[in-house]
């Protein structure tokens, strides 16, 4: 079979590897959370099978107000440190007081917000989504791909009548 | 000199003349012997890999996924072989191969070199399939038909930049590799192979729960890190580390800091752990990888630390009272002053006499830490 065709064929058959994702830059600072970023690309994010019975957790609500996803985490900030000096293991823990960290979840078209609870369950952080959807950056490469999709499949058409009144 | 001497000093150069040829030679042979067993090793992998996202794949009618695979270094091409209209392939030595391997139907160029393999329920269009391995890799989409899966090239498409180097399940851990500071893809791929198959897989409880692990790498080296001044650790920049792992499906992050031996002698770095991402120094004893692995399972360091507020009854494998009855009925640490210190503060009790988490030179967690992290693993498929 033609190459083309089935090159045209696999775009529209639909893919099972990665969807979107939305991965959300976080500060910390001294008990406070801020969201500095996010961005949403096609990827992964981690299963979580395995969460901590307390610490911070990850909420994110639909515009209906139903809750889509959330899990449990522990906030990363104790960092181990270790190297083996002489034949002897040594290190240590630095608990920091700030730092930077990153989480990814799983993207939703209906999603409203991203919300942050601390261990008390006490409201930290909170991300509005609503407003991603609609900016330029998420509709044009949606746009432009349904257009290039959709001028291959008039070339094919085309280029087949042709082959047949020849 | 005496006249024996005279004539005995051109015997002892010829002896040891012979003696370190014979050890230049033993040595050549011990390291292709090694590199053999690598070799073999990725091979068997790739086999499992594909075998694996063959059969998931496969009941998902009509669906396509394109993976990319890791092969080990020297294989030009990969042939699938379909079990229906076999067609004598331009390539003589894989069609005579195949009349020899008859049960076989994955070859790899050179077929001198790579022996076959069979992987079951797998289809192609054109019989058979060769591809074109490069850079170590080979990237294919995967359709599912129902009762098998066809192969189809990938020619045209980018290459994924998400490396299957060894896939067990769907719900198997998820653990991928990044590199900062390589400069070659195959010596980060040859690093990562040796840490998946040398170290982490041949270590307890992992080597009995292959299955329970998928293990990728991403061929990107632009991951920004640094060395945290004053600790001398490595850190990365998380952000950009997470966009990167989000390339393959991941529950772990492992970052391979490329150090030469020597560069670490004179300026040693440290490898660190915290979230679920461990960075490693490649120059650093290999198991700290383990050490490492133990931070991103719950576990604390069993050598003292003496950190301020450190809570030992907060880690399984540290505590304020001996609590490991049920597994060992031991205990170590204050106050029996015979004890090799505590457990991270030297007022914690430890369960076990040492293990990897307070010596590296222990290739083994102990009982204690292997029951904590098979708690962890049982979540998992």
């Amino acid at each position: 079979m033609d190459k083309r065709i089935w090159l045209l064929l696999l775009v529209m058959i639909p893919m099972v590897s990665a969807e979107q994702v939305l991965v959300v830059h976080l500060r910390y600072d001294d008990g406070f959370i801020s969201v500095v970023d996010k961005t949403t690309t096609l990827g992964y994010y981690p299963d979580r099978l395995y969460q901590p019975d307390s610490g911070y957790r990850l909420e994110i609500v639909s515009v209906d107000d139903n809750n889509l996803y959330s899990f449990r985490f522990n906030l990363p900030v104790d960092v181990f440190y270790d190297a083996e000096v002489l034949g002897v293991l040594e290190g240590g823990i630095i608990r920091l007081n700030e730092t930077d960290f990153s989480l990814i979840v799983p993207y939703f078209d209906d999603a409203k917000e991203i919300n942050f609870y601390n261990e008390r369950n006490y409201l930290v952080a909170s991300a509005n989504l609503v407003e991603d959807k609609l900016s330029p950056q998420t509709i044009f490469p949606t746009v432009s791909i349904s257009i290039i999709i959709l001028l291959a499949l008039i070339l094919l058409i085309i280029s087949r009548r042709k082959i047949r009144l020849t | 000199m005496m006249k024996a001497q005279i004539i005995g000093t051109p015997f002892i150069y010829i002896m040891f003349t012979f003696v370190a040829i014979g050890v230049i030679v033993a040595g050549i042979i011990a390291v292709h012997n090694l590199e053999n067993a690598s070799r073999a090793t990725q091979l068997a992998n790739f086999q499992l890999s594909l075998q694996n996202k063959v059969k998931s794949i496969s009941t998902s009618v009509n669906s396509v996924s394109q993976e990319t695979f890791a092969l080990p270094p020297g294989i030009e091409s990969v042939c699938f072989i379909g079990d229906e209209d076999f067609v004598p392939y331009t390539n003589k030595k894989v069609t005579e191969n195949k009349i020899i391997y008859a049960d076989k139907n994955l070859f790899f160029e050179p077929v001198e070199r790579f022996s076959p393999r069979a992987v079951s329920n797998i289809a192609v269009d054109q019989n058979p399939l060769c591809l074109k391995v490069i850079d170590g890799k080979l990237s294919i989409y995967l359709q599912g038909l129902g009762n098998e899966t066809k192969i189809i090239p990938a020619d045209n498409a980018k290459p994924a930049e998400c490396v299957s180097v060894k896939y067990s399940t769907e719900n198997a851990i998820d653990i991928v590799f990044l590199g900062y500071n390589y400069n070659t893809i195959p010596t980060f791929a040859g690093d990562v192979s040796r840490y998946v198959n040398d170290v982490f897989l041949a270590t307890e409880p992992y080597n009995s729960s292959q299955e329970k692990f998928n293990f990728y790498r991403v061929d990107d080296f632009s991951l920004s890190c640094s060395i945290v001044p004053g600790f001398n650790y490595i850190d990365c920049d998380s952000y950009q580390t997470n966009l990167m792992a989000a390339n393959c499906p991941h529950d772990y992050i492992v970052v391979l800091a490329d150090r030469n031996q020597l560069n670490d002698v004179l300026n040693p770095v440290r490898s660190s752990q915290v979230g679920n991402t461990a960075k490693v120094n490649t120059a650093d004893n290999k198991d700290v990888l383990i050490h490492e692995f133990g931070h991103q399972f719950g576990l604390a360091d069993e050598y003292i630390v003496n950190y301020p507020g450190f809570d030992p009854d907060a880690y399984p494998n540290c505590g304020t009272s001996c609590k490991w009855n049920s597994i060992t009925g031991q205990c170590y640490g204050t106050p029996n002053p015979n004890d090799n210190n505590g457990c991270s503060i030297d007022t914690a009790y430890r369960g076990t006499a040492t293990s990897i988490m307070k010596e590296l030179y222990i290739h083994e967690y102990g009982p204690i830490n292997e029951d904590a992290i098979r708690q962890v693993l049982d979540a998992y498929g």
